[in-house]
C-alpha cells in the first residue's frame, strides 16, 4: 500500500550528490586558474539553474501557486538556506544567490574568469550543499540497514 | 594531505574489493528459479553495474592523487561514490523471496500480464518476506535517472523500461484480494507518464491568504515565548513543507482515481482493509494524505461512476459506513497539514478524478457494465468451488480479466462469505480465517486458469507455430 519513496529518494539523493560533486570539482579547478572543458561549463549551467530555481523558491509564498516545478524549487530553496549558515537575512540572501549566480554564469560562459574571491565564495556553497547531500544520503542508506558502526551484543 | 591521498587510495581499492563481492552474491543467487523475469533483470543489472562501478572508482584515482580539491572536497567525493555498493546490495535485497520457493505462483503471471497490458514496456518481480509491509515500487526510473549521467549508464540497457517491485508479507502472500492495490501503483506509473501534474496542479488552488498567515502565526507564536525563527529560515520551511505536501498528496490521491478507474470498486475495497488493519484513519506524513481523504475520493469517484444505490445490501451498508466516516472532520497534523486538507477541498477532487480520466483515456479501464456482469456471473462460480477463470461455451471459452476476478472474490468476500464458509468442508470453516484463505486459494486457481488460457490462444495465435 504505502509506495516506499526510499529507494527512489535514496537514488535522487545520489544523482544530486554527484553533479554537487562535479561542481565542486570544476570551481576547484576554476579556482587554480585551469581553464574549464566543455564538459565542466556544462556542469556550471547545471549549477546556474539550481540557483535560479532557489531563487525562484525564495519568491514561491509572495504568490504561492502550484506547478509541477514547484516542489524542487522548495527543496533548492531550502538547500541555499542551509548552505548559507552565516546569512539570516532575506535581502542578504537574495543579494548573496545574485553574486552566486553571476559567478556561476561567467565561468560557464567562459572567456575571462571571475575574481578567485567569487570562485571561493560558490566553491563553499557547493561545498556545503554537497555535504549536506551526502548527509541525506547517508539517512537514507541508513534506514533501510543495519548501521554499520554499531557493534550488536548477543547475550549467550 | 599526501597523508590522506594515500588514505583516498586504500578506501578506492577497499571499495572496489567490495564490487567484487557483489558480484559473487549474484552468481550465488541468480541459479535459483524465479517466478518473473524481472528477478533476472535486476540480477543481470547488478551484476553489469557493480563492474562497471568498479571502473567508475578506477577513475577516481587521478581525482585523488593529483586534483586541487581539498581532502574535505574528496571525502565527500569518495564517501558518495561508495555509496553506490549499498545501493546495490539494496537491489539483490529486492530479488531476496522472488524464487519459485516463496513468491504466490499463481498471481504473478496474471499480475504480470496486467501490468503490462496497462503499460506495455513494464515488468515485474513479486517478493515476498517475513515482514509485515506492503509495499511496491518502481525502480526502473530512479536507476536510469541516477546513472544516466555517469559511466555506469550502459548497465540500464539491460532494465525494462519500468520494473515494479512488490513486497508482501511472507504470512499474507496468498490473500490475493488484497493485492488489488497495485493498481493505486500503476495509478503512479501512469500519472508520471502522462505528466497528468502538469495539467493538474495549476488548477488546484492554493489559499493564499492562509499560506501566507501561516508564516506569520508561526511567527508572532513563537515571538511570544522569546524565541522566533529568523524570517527566512521560516520562509524557508513554510515553502518547503506547504509545497511537498500538497503535491505529494495530490500525487497519491490523483494514484488511487487512476486505481478506482483501472481497477473498480476492487481498490477501494482492498484500500479500505489494509487501511482498516494498520493505519490511523488520520495519519498522513509530508508525502502521503491521511487514509481519510483517501477514502473519500474512492468512494465520491465510485458514487459518479458507479450505481452504488443498486449493489447488494451488504457491499452499500461497507460502502455507507466508509462513506460517512471519511466525510468526518481530519483530526490532529500539524499547521501544514491543514493548509494541505484545505486546498484539498471538494473542488480540488474533483479535479484529481477528471485527471485521472485524461490519464486513463487509453488504457483498459474497468466499467459499471462489468463490475454488474462479474458479480451477476462469476461471484456464483465461487459459491460452488469453481474458480471462474474462464467463461463461455465449452471449448470457445475466453479467460476472464484479472480485475474481474478479484471484483468477485471481493464480492463474495463482503455478501456471501458466511453462505461460502457454511459450504466448505468443516476443516476448512472452522474459523474465518481458513475459510477465508479456502477463497483466497479459488481466486487464485482462477487467475491461474485464465492465464493458462490465455497464454494457450497466444501459442495458437503465433504465426510460427508448428514452424519450429
Amino acid at each position: 500500500m504505502y509506495p516506499e519513496h526510499r529507494f527512489s529518494d535514496l537514488a535522487d539523493s545520489l544523482r544530486n550528490g554527484f553533479l554537487l560533486d562535479d561542481i565542486v570539482l570544476a570551481l576547484a579547478r576554476a579556482e587554480k586558474g585551469e581553464s574549464l572543458g566543455e564538459e565542466e561549463r556544462g556542469v556550471l549551467e547545471k549549477a546556474v539553474s539550481m540557483l535560479q530555481s532557489a531563487e525562484t523558491g525564495y519568491h514561491w509564498l509572495d504568490k504561492p501557486e502550484l506547478t509541477s516545478e514547484t516542489s524542487s524549487c522548495a527543496m533548492l530553496f531550502a538547500r541555499a538556506v542551509s548552505a548559507l549558515p552565516a546569512i539570516h537575512e532575506t535581502d542578504a540572501f537574495l543579494e548573496n544567490i545574485s553574486d552566486l549566480k553571476a559567478t556561476a554564469s561567467q565561468l560557464s560562459k567562459g572567456g575571462s574568469p571571475p575574481p578567485t574571491e567569487k570562485i571561493q565564495l560558490l566553491r563553499a556553497f557547493f561545498h556545503n550543499t554537497s555535504r549536506s547531500e551526502l548527509d541525506r544520503t547517508d539517512q537514507l542508506v541508513g534506514e533501510g540497514s543495519v548501521d554499520v558502526r554499531r557493534w550488536t551484543v548477543i547475550e549467550e | 594531505m599526501d597523508g590522506y591521498r594515500r588514505v583516498a587510495a586504500l578506501k578506492i581499492q577497499a571499495a572496489q574489493d567490495r564490487t567484487h563481492a557483489v558480484i559473487e552474491e549474484v552468481a550465488r543467487v541468480e541459479n535459483k528459479v524465479y517466478v518473473s523475469p524481472g528477478s533476472q533483470n535486476i540480477l543481470c543489472f547488478v551484476r553489469d553495474a557493480a563492474a562497471r562501478i568498479e571502473v567508475l572508482l578506477e577513475d577516481q584515482k587521478p581525482i585523488a592523487s593529483s586534483s586541487p580539491l581539498t581532502e574535505a572536497d574528496l571525502e565527500i567525493r569518495l564517501d558518495r561514490t561508495t555509496k553506490l555498493l549499498p545501493f546495490l546490495y539494496e537491489l539483490v535485497g529486492f530479488v531476496e523471496g522472488s524464487d519459485v520457493h516463496h513468491s504466490p505462483g499463481q498471481l504473478i503471471p496474471a499480475l504480470r500480464r496486467y501490468s503490462q497490458l496497462i503499460l506495455p514496456t513494464s515488468e515485474i518481480v513479486v517478493s515476498s518476506k517475513a515482514e509485515l509491509n506492503y509495499s511496491i515500487q518502481e525502480i526502473a526510473g530512479p536507476l536510469k535517472k541516477l546513472f544516466g549521467a555517469m559511466s555506469v549508464k550502459k548497465s540500464c540497457d539491460l532494465l525494462p523500461e519500468l520494473l515494479f517491485v512488490v513486497n508482501i508479507p511472507a504470512v499474507e502472500s496468498e490473500q490475493i484480494l488484497i493485492h488489488a492495490v497495485l493498481a493505486h501503483e500503476l495509478g503512479h506509473a501512469l500519472y508520471d507518464r502522462r505528466e497528468v501534474a502538469k495539467g493538474l496542479l495549476p488548477k488546484i488552488k492554493l489559499n493564499e491568504d492562509l499560506v501566507k498567515n501561516l508564516a506569520k502565526t508561526i511567527y508572532e507564536g513563537q515571538l511570544k515565548h522569546g524565541s522566533p525563527t529568523p524570517e527566512l529560515r521560516l520562509r524557508e520551511r513554510v515553502t518547503e513543507e506547504i509545497t511537498i505536501r500538497v503535491n505529494g498528496w495530490v500525487k497519491e490521491l490523483c494514484s488511487d482515481a487512476i486505481g478506482v478507474r483501472l481497477f473498480g470498486p476492487a481498490l477501494f475495497l482492498a484500500a479500505a482493509h489494509l487501511f482498516t488493519s494498520f493505519i490511523h484513519i488520520d495519519k498522513c506524513s509530508a508525502t502521503h494524505p491521511p487514509p481519510r481523504l483517501r477514502i473519500r475520493l474512492m468512494i465520491r469517484m465510485l458514487k459518479q461512476l458507479y450505481p452504488v444505490d443498486k449493489w447488494r445490501g451488504e457491499l452499500q451498508s461497507f460502502t455507507r459506513d466508509w462513506d460517512e466516516v471519511s466525510a468526518g472532520q481530519i483530526s490532529g497534523g500539524s499547521r501544514y497539514d491543514q493548509v494541505a486538507q484545505e486546498t484539498i477541498n471538494e473542488a480540488a477532487l474533483d479535479l484529481i478524478a477528471d485527471a485521472s480520466a485524461v490519464a486513463t483515456s487509453t488504457a483498459k479501464c474497468y466499467t459499471p457494465q462489468k463490475f454488474d456482469h462479474d458479480m451477476a456471473k462469476l461471484a456464483p462460480f465461487f459459491l460452488n468451488h469453481i474458480p471462474p477463470g474462464e467463461m463461455g461455451p465449452y471449448g470457445r471459452g475466453t479467460p476472464v480479466e484479472l480485475a474481474s476476478i478479484i471484483n468477485a472474490g471481493w464480492h463474495v468476500y463482503l455478501c456471501d462469505f458466511e453462505k461460502f464458509r457454511r459450504s466448505l468442508h468443516p476443516q476448512d470453516s472452522g474459523t474465518r480465517f481458513t475459510a477465508a484463505t479456502k477463497l483466497h486459494e479459488l481466486v487464485l486457481k482462477a487467475l491461474e486458469i485464465s492465464e493458462m488460457k490465455t497464454a494457450w490462444e497466444e501459442a495458437r495465435r503465433d504465426p510460427k507455430r508448428g514452424k519450429n
